[in-house]
């Protein structure tokens, strides 16, 4: 059984230039496809843009691996929401996969949602592996702090491919010319939402200060110029034994024992990364 | 050599300026004379000075009264005249930073209309108090596993039974962010995502990749950034717990849970455990094995990344990396201020070093003076055990 895999692709923007280039996260997703494709063989996969056919960076996608790119073009920042939904609901893809947000535009990382509620599609946030298993599909999603869960979900299903997603393969020239574009023309209407906001160039503003309870110009000079002063317990030359016991007592009083993720046993692992020797 | 009393001269000019009549109208004015070397005598007399031999620390003063007892004051909202919905994340069931950020612009939104702050906890571990964090009311729900279908059927059962005028969620990619926007598509409308300043009036959110500002009036359904708005810190709020509404418990995920993962492979800006080693670190196979047993990211100071015993990507401080971690494991660090600036976003810090004076000491929640050579393969043991079964209070 063929399994359609379809992937959608934004424009992105380099973060300092703001030239445009492959989004990030939209590469992964592309990344992660072709990774499915590698361990099972009956995939297509289904590159879908919405936007400007003649865009050049583009090409950096299919300079990944693929053979075309699919463009429905639709100008002047209408809303993709109901041409893309048209052309997947033709597709039936099985796994859908996008970038968690666009880097440019509104960038809310909203249409993911609309389109699956419009198609009924199961949405899957923030993740970084995909194995289809039978008419299932295996995800792992990331979460903070450097945790991972594993979720299975039965197909059809959305995902969106967050940045702890493997890196994206390096775009090859060649494969880039060679790869075809393939336009539809379609009909889209213009975005009723977009006036509702004004765009101006994001100015930086300072990290926010920790300000609690009523503060005086003493307060402020300690928080500069001291560490925190008496705040903590102290133990003096105890036995290991003890200072064990004491750490152990800390880390159950503050709940650190039970949050922390399952890890890997010491003789289950490779070699050791963080020790050069 | 003089008789009699000592002078004070301190509080003869007080007692002079105290005497002297206010500055009055000068004859051949109007307006009223400002005398601004007087002023800034009365002022500079009755706010108190320095005093080197003072044990309270030196700056006599009045001191801060309500910062120690907390929250001394309790809000009570009877009648709202709106509602403002806030979901937190909720991580581990209990309200984390980005939770009384959240509901610090709940309240924001509330207090311009006097209205009431609803919690609806997901989740939550029993003795969690959302009074301080600034709930007026609040709505607990079971869920159990990662079910974000069956979150979403809960807020917008919510939603439906109270009519609340905003509904805010944290903008956390696998948390709020996901069910905000799950609401929203269920709703047919457009959230506004990733807010970075909230007032009544005014949104101020991010555009695709960071690089423009969005800004407008408030939409219904709001996904704040982390630390977007300030948390509650003056007075408490009732928490009065409210029914919940029944609603689709079903979800179309499994949760085969978390998955077990090398502390070596996360990131240390991510890491929530690392165990840092600096130049009192000797028994390198005592020190990862300790950070295994405790299942965490081990990262060093400057001194043991140039000496090659931790690579350069495992460097805390001012030319490594800063690291936000829920509790910091410091053996035989000094604390170098560039390393301290390294680990000033860390919520508990456990420092074991031999030198009770070093800074590091100062800036732990718990220091031991002790040799980390010994403590590290105790503390190992002690993990060990407690994994193993034993309860490990009385070991």
């Amino acid at each position: 059984m063929t399994l359609n895999v379809a992937i959608l692709v934004s424009v992105g923007a380099h973060p300092l230039s703001g030239l445009p280039r492959r989004a990030d996260l939209d590469a992964r997703a592309i990344e992660l496809a072709l990774r499915l494709v590698a361990r099972h063989t009956p995939i297509v996969l289904h590159p879908i843009h919405v936007g400007n056919p003649n865009e050049v960076s583009l090409r950096d996608y299919i300079g990944m691996g693929l053979d075309r790119l699919t463009v429905l073009d639709v100008r002047d920042c209408s809303d993709p929401l109901q041409p893309l939904a048209e052309h997947l609901s033709n597709l039936k893809p099985a796994i859908t996969l996008a970038g968690l947000r666009s880097e440019t535009g509104e960038g809310s990382g909203f249409l993911a949602y609309a389109l699956a509620e419009a198609l009924g599609l199961r949405i899957a946030p923030s993740i970084i592996d995909v194995v289809v298993e039978g008419s299932e599909v295996r995800l792992v999603q990331a979460l903070r702090g450097g945790m991972r869960r594993s979720l299975s979900c039965a197909i059809p299903i959305m995902a969106t491919i967050d940045k702890a997603a493997p890196e994206p393969r390096q775009s090859s020239y060649g494969k880039a010319r060679r790869g075809h574009i393939e336009t539809l023309s379609v009909h889209a209407l213009p975005d009723p939402c977009r006036n509702e906001w004004r765009v101006a160039p994001s100015v930086k503003r300072g990290r926010r200060l920790v300000t609690t309870g009523p503060r005086s110009a003493a307060d402020r000079l300690a928080a500069v110029t001291d560490v925190k002063r008496g705040a903590g317990q102290v133990m003096s030359h105890p036995t290991p034994d003890e200072a064990a016991q004491a750490i152990f007592n800390f880390l159950l009083e503050k709940g650190i024992l039970n949050v922390t993720q399952p890890s890997i046993p010491a003789s289950e692992r490779g070699h050791r990364k963080t020790t050069i020797e | 050599m003089t008789k009699g009393e000592r002078r004070d001269p301190r509080a003869e000019r007080l007692e002079r300026l105290a005497k002297e009549e206010p500055p009055s109208a000068a004859a051949t004015s109007d307006r009223p004379r400002r005398d601004p070397h007087n002023l800034r005598q009365r002022m500079r007399l009755q706010e108190g000075r320095i005093d080197a031999h003072d044990s309270t620390g030196g700056l006599a003063g009045p001191a801060p009264q309500s910062s120690s007892s907390g929250f001394p004051k309790m809000r009570r909202i009877a009648q709202p005249s709106c509602l403002i919905l806030a979901v937190p994340d909720l991580e581990n069931g209990c309200v984390g930073a980005i939770d009384r950020d959240l509901m610090g612009g709940a309240r924001i939104l509330a207090d311009a209309q006097g209205g009431a702050v609803v919690v609806l906890a997901i989740d939550a571990a029993p003795e969690v108090d959302f009074g301080t964090a600034g709930a007026d009311r609040v709505i607990s729900i079971r869920i159990g596993n990662y079910a974000p279908d069956a979150c979403a059927a809960a807020v917008l059962a919510v939603m439906n039974e109270l009519g609340p005028k905003h509904v805010l969620f944290c903008d956390t990619p696998a948390g709020g962010g996901d069910i905000g926007r799950r609401v929203a598509a269920l709703q047919h409308e457009r959230p506004a995502t990733a807010i970075r300043e909230l007032s009544p009036t005014q949104v101020i959110r991010y555009g695709g990749g960071n690089r423009v500002d969005l800004t407008g009036d408030p939409s219904r359904i709001l996904l704040l950034l982390p630390h977007s708005t300030e948390p509650l810190t003056q007075d408490r709020h009732e928490a009065l717990p409210i029914e919940p509404p029944v609603f689709d418990q079903s979800t179309r995920f499994h949760d085969w849970g978390l998955i077990p993962i090398d502390p070596d492979d996360i990131p240390l800006p991510e890491a929530l455990l690392v165990c840092s080693a600096g130049n009192g670190v000797t028994d390198w196979a005592a020190f990862h094995a300790v950070a295994a047993a405790l299942g965490a990211s081990p990262a060093g100071s400057r001194v043991v990344c140039d000496a090659r015993s931790l690579s350069r990507d495992r460097q805390v401080g001012a030319s490594g990396t800063s690291v936000e971690a829920r509790c910091y494991f410091a053996f035989g660090i000094s604390g170098a201020p560039q390393h301290l600036q390294g680990i000033t976003r860390c919520e508990n810090v456990i420092a074991i070093n031999t030198d009770p004076h070093a800074p590091m000491m100062r800036r732990a929640d718990l220091a031991i003076v002790a040799d980390a050579q010994a403590v590290m393969p105790a503390l190992a043991r002690l993990l060990k055990a407690s994994r193993d079964g034993h309860s490990g209070h009385d070991a």
